[in-house]
């Protein structure tokens, strides 16, 4: 019962703090930090749920983020550049109606996606949604007549207006789809479809012998994060002003797997502790003072791949393995509390993410 | 599980708390001027981005000198401090960068970026967006960060490709004799903007483009250009970066190509004269190009820049380039127009502003001001490649094209410039 009301009063002060949060600090640390974090964060969702309960990782949600930001642009855009001459006249549909169907695009392309790569696992699922990726961007880098090519689409203006100028209604924006993305989650891996996914994961075989359409899950799931990172992209496309290849680069896909493993591959939190702590090293990694010669403003990629194989080295479930790890300890040194079957489960599923599902040998 | 959502909700809360007082935390402006450059230290451009940094401590050391043990400048009595921010030549990190500067570091004053796409997507919206800062562009040279649309508080003496090529196509058309040419450039909005300058020009004088090839930045293959390129032309425009011109030249040569070329303002630099690049030296002796500057220029003014950039940074390149050249030259802008105003910024920099567009002073390349829509007015230089008495090669200067502004002297009303450069624009086929 103590346990109930300390993790109530925590949730609580969070609530508060996230809420009142735009309100005391600049728009700096409302926008490009806090609303930031929270794009990055719920495109890093998106894997976490396709890793974290269908075991699949997936190198595509950028990309599908990406194609979200693209319809978003060339629906409501009012002046698209000289260079799209395919488009007769600027569609200019109001943003309710753009953003429905950027979502609705995000949605198909991910099932699509899952269609392509359902029979493949691991590496090879891997593998074959880093193609779909990179192929998304070379096809936006060559594509004139309807992308905008290598310049992409400027000045997306969001429905608010340009988002540093309205810091706090943006950071809201965002955080209200944060929050209801996650609790989705939350609550769509308790329900049968959620329970049947993660039996998929540990043991497809088994599934299948039980009735279960193992494909036709995957398929489905790889549907529910596209919407995912379709509303990841949306909100991208307005931070940002203006969409081009540089959105959704091997680079960014790159960053959206080093968010997803440094916050927790398993854990939907993860996605945002990790898209928090990869913002704040990105954008002070230049102010950091150099130590001999060695300034990490030249070299932030180094620090940022450090921090990396530091946290893959020490913690395998990111930082929020590392969290728990420190209150498991503290909390055995208080009390010594009966050991919950969390932790074993834990030790099953977690620790190590790749062997604990879909393994290879257990598929025909 | 209880003791895992507890523990989340713990965490978050923590890491919540922590950003809070990082954001407290912010420094406050006092008495100070603060500059912050904007190149690219990533990428495709990331030796360029490495030398526009030594331009704009080079006019720092010269202008607002000497640097104090804190590192900091001083001009017109105020301290002077340059926070540098590296992006990798993508629209969305140079504005992650600058709103870094701008929002979190306050800087007053923005210099760069130092693509045509960072400048045309990224910067110049978000310079619409604070009024009340003032950006000078670096070395971004894409025609319409300033030529429609303009953000009133973004200045470029830089200058912009176009105004790079000045001389080219009359040169290629009077001297060369050239006729009938074809193109080959990458495909985005600095090799736009060349390709118009160029145009604008040979187009005008009766010149033909029969044919334009557009290729990715960083292509490899470029054997689909050189197998359409059409029999019975007398030239080749080329307006590729440094290793994509290698590439392209090389197997252009290997497939038994022979119409010489005619190059943009990045194409024919030291990599393709250098010995390594496997291109035959006749042919590309007499190769025509233009720019905002020139390696041989023979200038007092140039030759005392050459010195003091390779005195105080013996380990930069053998000359400076052009980045160098373009944010030495607004770093000293911003410079000038501070002594001018005495260091005063207050309300939303108007005077400032005010001063730098009335600005004329100049450069190691001759004189520069700024026409209304706040785009620099500058000599620019074409050169060709010749042999120096040692056997390397080099760009020799043949003219040097006075005042030269963002039309190219052809008018505001030009049918020329009735549209953006792009793809299809301006066309004489």
């Amino acid at each position: 019962m103590k346990r109930f009301a300390t993790r109530r009063s925590a949730l609580f002060v969070l609530a508060l703090g996230l809420i009142v949060y735009p309100l005391v600090v600049s728009r700096f640390w409302s926008v490009t930090i806090g609303a930031h974090a929270l794009i990055l964060g719920i495109i890093a969702l998106s894997l976490i749920f396709l890793a974290g309960y269908g075991g699949m990782i997936s190198l595509a949600q950028t990309a599908i983020a990406g194609m979200a930001a693209y319809a978003v642009a060339i629906l409501t855009v009012p002046r698209l550049p000289q260079q799209i001459l395919a488009i007769p006249d600027e569609p200019h549909w109001p943003a309710y109606l753009a953003v429905a169907a950027a979502l609705l695009i995000a949605t198909v392309m991910g099932a699509l996606f899952g269609l392509i790569g359902v029979r493949s696992q691991g590496i090879y699922l891997l593998m074959l949604t880093a193609a779909l990726g990179v192929g998304f961007f070379y096809f936006a880098e060559a594509n004139y007549d309807f992308l905008g090519g290598h310049g992409g689409i400027p000045e997306v203006v969001s429905p608010i207006g340009y988002t540093s100028q309205n810091p706090a209604v943006f950071y809201y924006i965002s955080l209200a789809a944060a929050v209801a993305l996650y609790l989705g989650v939350r609550y769509l891996v308790r329900t049968p479809f959620g329970l049947a996914l993660q039996g998929i994961r540990d043991n497809p075989r088994r599934m299948r012998a039980l009735g279960y359409s193992v494909g036709l899950h995957r398929i489905a799931a790889f549907g529910i994060a596209g919407f995912i990172a379709g509303v990841g992209g949306v909100l991208t496309v307005w931070y940002n002003g203006s969409i081009s290849p540089g959105t959704v680069d091997l680079t960014r896909v790159i960053e959206l797997l080093v968010i997803a493993v440094v916050g927790g591959l398993i854990f939907p939190e993860g996605a945002f502790v990790g898209a928090l702590a990869f913002v704040l090293v990105d954008t002070f990694a230049s102010s950091v003072p150099a130590i001999g010669g060695f300034s990490f403003r030249e070299r932030f990629n180094t620090l940022i791949g450090l921090t990396f194989l530091l946290v893959v080295l020490f913690s395998p479930n990111g930082l929020i393995g590392i969290a728990q790890d420190l209150t498991a300890r503290l909390r055995r040194r208080r009390s010594a509390p009966p050991r919950e079957p969390l932790t074993e489960s834990l030790s099953r599923v977690g620790r190590d993410p790749a062997s604990a599902h879909a393994d290879p040998a257990s598929e025909p | 599980m209880r003791t895992r959502r507890m523990t989340l909700a713990r965490l978050l809360a923590v890491v919540f708390v922590g950003s809070l007082f990082a954001g407290a935390c912010q420094v406050g402006g006092g008495g100070e001027i603060k500059i912050g450059g904007l190149a690219t230290l990533e990428g495709p451009f990331a030796v360029p981005g490495q030398d526009s940094f030594r331009g704009m401590e080079l006019a720092l050391d010269e202008f607002a000198g000497p640097k104090d043990a804190d590192g900091k400048w001083t001009v017109a009595g105020k301290k002077v401090t340059l926070i540098k921010e590296g992006s990798d030549a993508t629209p969305d990190v140079a504005l992650a960068k600058a709103k870094k500067l701008i929002e979190q570091d306050n800087v007053d004053i923005l210099i760069g970026p130092l693509s045509g796409d960072e400048g045309l997507l990224a910067i110049k919206p978000y310079a619409k967006q604070n009024p009340e800062k003032t950006f000078l562009n670096g070395s971004s040279a894409a025609q319409d960060t300033t030529f429609r649309d303009p953000a009133p508080n973004f200045f470029r003496f830089s200058t912009d490709g176009a105004q790079w090529q000045a001389g080219l196509g009359s040169y290629a058309y009077d001297v060369k004799g050239y006729r009938n040419m074809v193109l080959v450039a990458e495909d985005y909005s600095f090799p736009y903007t060349q390709v118009g300058g160029f145009m604008y020009e040979f187009c005008d004088k009766g010149g033909h483009v029969v044919q334009k090839f557009w290729t990715k930045l960083g292509e490899k293959d470029y054997s689909a250009v050189v197998s359409g390129i059409p029999a019975g032309i007398d030239a080749i425009y080329v307006a590729l970066g440094g290793a994509d011109a290698i590439n392209f030249l090389t197997q252009y040569q290997a497939a038994g190509g022979t119409a010489p070329m005619v190059g943009g303002s990045i194409t024919v630099d030291q990599t393709v004269l250098g010995a390594q690049a496997n291109i035959p030296e006749d042919y590309i002796l007499g190769t025509p190009s233009a720019g905002p500057i020139a390696d041989s220029n023979d200038e007092p003014a140039w030759l005392a820049f050459v010195d003091a950039y390779q005195k105080a940074f013996p380990d930069g390149l053998p000359s400076p380039s052009l980045f160098a050249h373009a944010y030495y030259i607004e770093t000293k802008a911003a410079l000038l127009a501070l002594e001018e105003v005495n260091g005063d910024l207050s309300g939303g920099q108007k005077k400032f502003m005010e001063a730098l567009s009335k600005l004329k002073f100049d450069t190691p390349t001759g004189p520069v001001g700024l026409d209304a829509n706040r785009n620099g007015i500058a000599n620019q230089y074409v050169t060709e490649v010749a042999k120096k008495d040692d056997g390397s090669l080099y760009n020799k200067v043949v003219s040097v094209t006075q005042a030269v502004d963002q039309t190219l002297g052809l008018g505001a009303d030009s049918p020329y410039l009735a549209q953006p450069v792009s793809r299809d624009f301006p066309s004489c086929p």
